[in-house]
């Protein structure tokens, strides 16, 4: 697509969605918004809105050292990564915005055959219409129980995707999940110790739902305090589906690349990163430099094959949290 | 839900002790011979020994999921026949099969069977049957595959009817006495955590049980397009849980799981009466056949507890999927296997129950002790197929009333033949013909 047809699209976009903030442009001088709030309105009119904090561009050390505690061999080798500027959520997204997306994307309809998808999508487009195709209905409830102001949960991370595709088709703003380094960078919030907030696992409890504190189920997003920079439940809550592939030796493959500024992980693979503790995590997994990844037990309450490319079932412990591209930033 | 791993101890493959396999071997009426496995291509197994023959009946998605299981639990299974009505969906299944069991995988082309007879064919050449297709089958294909002397896994619910559900009890009988197994896809019972909630329940942790709440509210069933080229009756078939006289619709459907746990935490007790409430809201599009899309059902046990139960496929809508046991000095989550009150306590295992029910069939097997769970897969049935006739005839209804009736959704499931007419016909609008509460006669 041309940057002149984007342009017009993302204009066209923003006005049918009914942005009323338009804070992640560039103010006056041209300089970045510190922050904004971002304001979906939904095909019935109601508003939600979240908050975008600017996560400055800058260089940061991605890993763990060889000596800290609990730290596995995945975690290394450290190295120094330099990221661009870009756009976080402060919250973990909420339940309340992912039934929205789910109800308006939604489709009932099994798709048996891969080929019929493709066949849809190729029709869609040459149609011109940029559809999206969302989830198709949850095995249960994809609520499991918990408020709208919790964070959504047990989505695959192609529906983790696709959910931040609606919300650009949505506002016209390029939201896509953080890399994994994205992720770190802001976890660290610019400290250097083991869990970012706070020196001691000690002090966790003032910042992460996690197992000392959770009673082992998720909490409503940003009842515990803030990081460094105004970032809640990075440490604890639910783990956070990232851009990245996974893969053991992802850290020594990026220093032979020498992938330094603004890695976006492995090219290939099959399962990808998750990252942040739980509500069940002990303080080690609440480590900034702690990395999980997509374990097959995550699909065992789907009694079905294939498994849904949708849902987890069950699984209340993975989240998402939403970044954004800042104006004019063309990096993926 | 904990994050820790697995331990669920998988049965093996070992060899089959003498007197064990001999069991196994009278059991297994006729076919664990040298020649009917030769019959299948005996090159492919290991000596043949230790090998469980597992047959698919029906081969949409949870089917294919509980082949996968068969073959996940025991080293030694292989799945040798499969049928569907459709061969498409059978020749998918084989592959995604296949892609998670390369070496366990061996039924050819000559073993894959489609239309209505296929179970026959399917049956004979197995051991053990997995049977999930469309419901009003499932006594049929049970009660074949155990007169033939084989082992059956079969999804609930286990009938749609009370005639089907007296063939499953013969089944159930029968298979008592032939020494087989029969396990049942209800799998709340297979559930680690449910089973520990339970017993403490029973052991006085929520004190007298007050009331219970059953909910399963969600999303609609898959719509499936219709395809140009199909028969009225290849299109009713395809989208299964669309059509009455196919699935029975959602109280015996889906409302089962939350029913077999309320009978479950009341000593296994059968309510004795029900009335319920039913209708279509939303989903009047003649794509979704002629099921209701809302129930609500009030059952009563002898001992005058009740159970409040709901169920709904709507987009839009409140969700929650839920089993509630309200008791003098607490509540229990069966679901969430959490209890609060004056003796709170969360469960904080880890329990895959589909997988679970199949290592335990196959263990079963193999140890020559079968597990039958006809004792609470039929009267649980029943009472979800109570509760759908409540609804569809606005009446009260009682389990004894259930137990004298010999109703069925024509035809019965043996007379079905792929050249047949539905039973049931669109009007000029293309709309199916709904119950009308009230109006409506059943039993």
């Amino acid at each position: 697509m041309k940057r002149s047809t984007l342009l017009t699209c993302t204009i066209l976009l923003a006005c049918c969605a009914g942005i009323l903030t338009l804070g992640a442009a560039q103010g006056p001088k041209g300089e970045l918004a510190k922050k904004y709030t971002e304001t979906i309105t939904t095909k019935d009119g109601t508003k939600l809105t979240f908050d975008m904090v600017l996560i400055p561009g800058g260089t940061f050390t991605m890993g763990s050292p060889a000596g800290e505690a609990d730290r596995a061999e995945h975690e290394g080798p450290q190295r120094q990564v330099q990221l661009s500027p870009f756009y976080l959520c402060t919250t973990e997204t909420t339940l309340e915005l992912f039934l929205i997306y789910y109800q308006e994307t939604g489709t009932a309809k099994k798709e048996f055959a891969e080929e019929q998808e493709a066949e849809l999508a190729q029709a869609q487009q040459a149609a011109g219409v940029n559809a999206i195709t969302g989830p198709t209905p949850v095995y249960g409830d994809m609520t499991m129980g918990f408020s709208k102001k919790h964070p959504a949960i047990g989505m695959t991370w192609h529906n983790a995707t696709t959910f931040c595709r609606w919300l650009e088709q949505k506002t016209g703003k390029k939201y896509r999940l953080p890399t994994e380094a994205e992720w770190e960078y802001a976890a660290r919030a610019g400290t250097t110790s083991a869990f970012g907030v706070c020196d001691t696992a000690d002090g966790l409890k003032d910042f992460a739902w996690h197992t000392a504190n959770a009673n082992m189920e998720p909490h409503a997003v940003g009842t515990r305090k803030p990081n460094a920079w105004g970032l809640y439940d990075m440490q604890g809550n639910v783990r956070e589906w990232v851009q990245d592939f996974y893969s053991p030796t992802a850290y020594e493959e990026a220093v032979k690349n020498k992938e330094t500024a603004n890695p976006t992980g492995p090219k290939e693979g099959k399962i990808h990163v998750a990252r942040g503790g739980f509500h069940d995590a002990q303080p080690g997994e609440l480590r900034c430099a702690a990395r999980a990844f997509e374990e097959d037990w995550w699909r065992m309450n789907d009694p079905q094959i294939p498994k849904s490319k949708w849902w987890l079932p069950q699984i209340d412990f993975i989240g998402i949290r939403v970044a954004c591209e800042v104006p004019g930033n063309g990096k993926k | 839900m904990a994050q820790a791993k697995t331990n669920e101890s998988q049965p093996g493959a070992a060899g089959l002790p003498g007197t064990t396999r001999r069991e196994f071997l009278k059991t297994s009426t006729g076919v664990a011979s040298a020649t009917v496995l030769g019959a299948l291509n005996v090159g492919l197994y290991a000596g043949g020994s230790d090998i469980i023959r597992v047959g698919m009946i029906g081969c949409g998605g949870r089917n294919s999921g509980a082949g996968d299981q068969a073959l996940a639990a025991d080293k030694g299974a292989r799945l040798v026949a499969m049928c569907d009505i459709f061969p498409d969906r059978v020749k998918a299944a084989r592959e995604n099969i296949r892609k998670r069991h390369p070496d366990q995988v061996v039924a050819d082309d000559d073993h894959c069977f489609a239309g209505f007879d296929g179970y026959r064919h399917v049956i004979e050449a197995a051991d053990v049957v997995t049977i999930a297709n469309a419901a009003k089958f499932h006594p049929l294909h049970a009660w074949s595959a155990i007169q033939a002397g084989k082992h059956v896994f079969v999804e609930k619910p286990h009938g749609i009817d009370p005639a089907g559900m007296k063939m499953m009890q013969r089944a159930a009988d029968l298979a008592k006495e032939k020494g087989l197994c029969l396990v049942s896809g209800l799998q709340s019972r297979y559930h680690t955590g449910y089973a520990e909630t339970v017993q403490r329940v029973y052991d006085g942790a929520i004190g007298e049980i007050v009331s219970i709440e059953e909910n399963f509210l969600r999303a609609p069933y898959v719509i499936i397009d219709r395809k140009p080229g199909l028969s009225e009756l290849q299109w009713q078939c395809s989208t299964q849980y669309h059509f009455r006289w196919l699935s029975g619709d959602d109280v015996p459907q889906s409302l089962v799981h939350n029913l077999d746990r309320a009978s479950w935490v009341m000593h296994n007790q059968v309510p004795v009466k029900c009335h319920g409430l039913g209708g279509r809201s939303s989903m009047t599009d003649p794509i979704y056949g002629d099921v209701f899309d809302h129930h609500s059902v009030v059952y009563q046990f002898a001992n005058g507890v009740r159970i409040y139960a709901f169920c709904r496929t709507t987009t839009g809508c409140y969700n929650e999927s839920s089993s509630v046991i309200f008791g003098s000095k607490g509540k229990a989550d069966i679901t969430a296997s959490r209890i609060t009150g004056e003796n709170p306590w969360r469960w904080t295992g880890k329990c895959d129950p589909y997988q679970r029910e199949h290592n335990l069939l196959f263990a079963a097997i193999r140890s020559g002790s079968p597990i039958n769970n006809g004792d609470y897969m039929i009267p649980s049935t029943l009472t979800g197929i109570m509760g759908q006739i409540s609804c569809y005839t606005g009446k009260e209804v009682t389990m004894e009333q259930m137990k004298q009736s010999d109703f069925f959704y024509p035809p019965r499931p043996e007379d079905c033949r792929d050249d047949m007419e539905p039973p049931v016909k669109a009007d000029a609008s293309g709309s199916y013909p709904v119950p009308v509460p009230g109006q409506t006669k059943l039993i």
